[in-house]
């Protein structure tokens, strides 16, 4: 059973213009805008970060082309959320190909159901190997913008 | 260049979670250093294994048995040894903590 990634992505917490330049200080400004929409709590949102973190440390979620799907399991998510972050200039992400990455999708997902977070990534890939899905993604600088092109792809009206 | 599917290989997928973001970044670093492409069958799909978008469409989870194809090179067979022990449950590279 497929699932799109409108489905997960939390509109509120698209952000157009990550200001991060780093690794961990962007992974904190992702985890931060889902806490915005109070899909994260306070109280977990270091922990989240931390978990983030530490899975980064076991090898790069940066899957080249400009892509990252930094990612955590935590038991404060009842299910699969998920936020998308655009850094048109590009930042360090240590990525399969070397290259900075400019499109990040975290992903948060249950414990308790590993599975979603397979079909989540079917779903970021679907739409994200395409390089001028990502080209036009890019080139979007409201949040508006980019639900309404993931929609568009998605087949959602 | 390389042509025609000329080596084979069955491996069963043992991680946890399935073929998701660490075993494809993985595979996909590894493949990239042969030669001989290594494509990853499953169901109706076949992919690159240097490919770690088009891994991800595979879907595959536990248990799923991948056809490895290598194409014709001279590194073919070392190109399937190497990936293929990459499936293996005992793979040190892949025994890393829980997602």
């Amino acid at each position: 059973m497929s699932i799109r990634i409108t489905d997960f992505v939390v509109k509120e917490a698209i952000n157009p213009g990550v200001k991060a330049t780093t690794k961990e200080a962007v992974i904190r400004e992702l985890v931060s805008s889902l806490k915005t929409t109070g899909k994260v709590t306070e109280t977990d949102e270091e922990n989240i970060v931390k978990a983030i973190m530490r899975r980064e440390q076991l090898g790069s979620t940066g899957i080249g082309r400009g892509v990252a799907i930094p990612h955590a399991k935590h038991e404060s998510v009842g299910k699969l959320i998920g936020s998308i972050g655009l850094a048109p200039a590009g930042i360090p992400f240590e990525s399969l190909d070397n290259d900075p990455v400019n499109i990040f999708v975290m992903l948060l997902y249950a414990p308790e159901r590993p599975g979603e977070h397979l079909r989540a990534l079917e779903a970021v890939s679907r739409l994200l190997r395409d390089e001028k899905f990502c080209q036009s993604l890019l080139k979007c600088t409201t949040r508006e913008e980019i639900w309404h092109l993931l929609c568009e792809a998605d087949g959602v009206k | 260049m390389s042509a025609g599917v000329a080596h084979q290989r069955t491996v069963e997928i043992h991680f946890p979670v399935g073929l998701h973001v660490r075993p494809a970044t993985i595979i996909a670093k590894k493949a990239r250093g042969f030669q001989a492409e290594v494509f990853l069958v499953y169901q109706d799909r076949k992919v690159s294994a240097r490919n770690v978008f088009d891994m991800f469409l595979l879907g595959a989870e536990k248990g799923a048995l991948i056809k490895l194809e290598a194409t014709e090179d001279t590194d073919a067979e070392t190109a399937l040894d190497a990936l293929a022990a990459l499936f293996a449950p005992e793979c040190p590279e892949m025994k890393l903590p829980e997602e």
